[in-house]
């Protein structure tokens, strides 16, 4: 029985709640353009730089080694060609071990300003700020970069704020940095040897704990 | 001036000006057999009569910095045939220097540690570093059963481990300076921890005060080779030691107070590393310690370094 109560009383309050909308009174975006803009689809990729406080950063295009891209790419040239195939006169020495298979050159270059990137949305981003194209997926990471956890501020702490670029320490075809050898460990003072691992807390200590090791 | 350090008793000036008028005497004869007996006094005992006699840094006019200063760069240029600039330069305004430290970016590979020595002009040989790396297992956090010793042919990061750089952290509350038993250590107004190598006794009680193992000694006359000298120096930075006085990370005071990052900082091939000002609220280390999880060393001793470390 009060379940029956209930369900009435939903049912009333529903239709008392969409009566109080009148349908016909919502204005039609399509019918009167002139009112409404859309949501804003910035055509300047710097946008997301709004307030992110002033920096410079070193231009990458005379570190690239077939910049610029037009002297092969120009116009009535080498034509335009974004169908996903393997590369045989030129760039085959390219591995792309970035996005997981989701990518091809003419996600991040633009086919038809070839000295440019691309964004998603075609915007047209200059080789010198990576930023700006790799902070569509790696949005974090940008933020970071542009208020300064991520990557590296150089020669000063105040004036001139100049960032490292992203491509200067990440090639952005195979972004994850390779191990290196580190430099050489500090000296032992003279007549000590280099300190052992202690034993860990827990792990074997007592002689007979390592009777297994017997020669 | 006045002194951080309660245990610091300045000496009468008038008993030491009496002092300082015997000692020339005495001291000028006891050097010139030195110099003549000694197979180190080309180096060792061979101050500038004027240093023996000098204050401490802070209790000396302008003029007479300058005078010591001037000492200085006359004992290194007869010491290493090198022209040595000692600087003075004084901390900045509303500056408070603070040092942030990704983990989680850190790959052990040493490259602040040389850099380091290249700035700072330490002993070279055994090398001298105001910087250890400890290479630890990912997950633990033992100081203790870390290894300061990871070898150079094998490549970094090793799978399963992560890399924690300690230095000096410019303890707000620094125990070294309360260690001092002669105030030649002390906090300056830009949060550096710097040490008065001329009013150094070398008693180490400072270096048993740290607890971040921060504090390097020289046991020994420093070897430093002129062509590996830095010239650029300042008087509490990075000018060349002598035996048996305590030295430490200043932060490159004589980079730092010229608007320059430190030598670790631009070293770093990984951008581990975050500096600047914590009074500006617009700095990049402020951005680190306000909107990341930060910690610090042995945060329980009250100690409040201004070195952070962080994780992302």
């Amino acid at each position: 029985m009060k379940q029956i109560i209930f369900l009435f009383f939903l049912l009333a309050s529903l239709t008392a709640s969409l009566s109080a909308f009148d349908l016909s009174k919502v204005p039609d975006i399509r019918s009167q353009p002139e009112n409404f803009t859309a949501a804003p689809q910035d055509p300047d990729p710097k946008a997301v730089m709004k307030d992110v406080p002033p920096f410079i950063v070193d231009d990458r295009t005379p570190h690239l080694i077939s910049y610029p891209c037009t002297s092969c790419h120009g116009p009535d040239m080498i034509p335009p060609n974004p169908k996903v195939r393997p590369m045989t006169a030129m760039h085959e020495e390219i591995r792309l071990v970035h996005g997981k298979g989701r990518f091809w050159c003419t996600t991040c270059h633009n086919l038809n300003q070839r000295d440019n990137l691309t964004s998603f949305k075609g915007e047209t981003i200059s080789f010198n700020e990576p930023y700006l194209l790799c902070g569509q997926c790696h949005q974090q990471r940008q933020k970071d970069f542009f208020f300064g956890a991520h990557g590296k501020r150089k020669n000063t702490w105040n004036g001139v704020k100049k960032l490292t670029n992203c491509t200067e320490c990440h090639n952005p075809h195979v972004p994850k940095i390779k191990p290196i050898l580190p430099k050489s460990p500090p000296a032992v003072r003279v007549g000590l040897e280099p300190m052992k691992p202690k034993v860990e807390h827990g792990q074997a200590f007592w002689p007979s704990d390592f009777k297994h090791i017997k020669k | 001036m006045i002194f951080k350090s309660d245990n610091f008793t300045s000496p009468d000036p008038k008993k030491r000006r009496t002092v300082k008028a015997l000692g020339v005497g005495v001291a000028a004869i006891a050097g010139g057999l030195a110099s003549s007996t000694s197979p180190h006094a080309a180096v060792s005992n061979d101050k500038e009569m004027g240093e023996l006699f000098q204050d401490h840094y802070k209790k000396m006019t302008a003029e007479e910095v300058a005078e010591s200063i001037a000492r200085l760069e006359k004992r290194y240029k007869r010491q290493y045939d090198v022209d040595i600039t000692v600087g003075n330069a004084p901390p900045k305004e509303d500056v408070l220097f603070g040092y942030a430290l990704n983990i989680s970016k850190c790959k052990g590979t040493r490259e602040c540690v040389k850099a380091c020595t290249a700035e700072n002009n330490q002993d070279k040989e055994p090398n001298m570093e105001y910087i250890r790396v400890l290479e630890m297992d990912q997950g633990t956090m033992n100081l203790e059963s870390a290894n300061h010793y990871y070898p150079d042919d094998q490549v970094t990061p090793q799978p399963g481990k992560m890399y924690l750089p300690i230095q000096c952290h410019h303890c707000e509350n620094p125990p070294c300076v309360d260690a001092c038993p002669v105030g030649a250590t002390w906090s300056e107004p830009d949060g550096i921890v710097v040490v008065d190598y001329n009013w150094c006794i070398g008693c180490r009680m400072c270096a048993n005060a740290c607890p971040y193992w921060a504090r390097k000694f020289n046991w020994r006359e420093p070897n430093l080779p002129k062509e590996q000298i830095n010239t650029k120096t300042h008087y509490l930075s990075n000018r060349p030691r002598e035996k048996s006085v305590m030295e430490k990370c200043t932060f490159c005071l004589q980079r730092t107070r010229e608007g320059l990052l430190p030598a670790c900082q631009q070293a770093c091939p990984t951008g581990a590393r975050v500096f600047g000002n914590l009074l500006d609220p617009k700095s990049e280390i402020r951005y680190v310690l306000e909107n990341k999880a930060v910690f610090r060393l042995k945060e329980d001793l009250n100690t409040q370094p201004k070195f952070w470390y962080y994780a992302d």
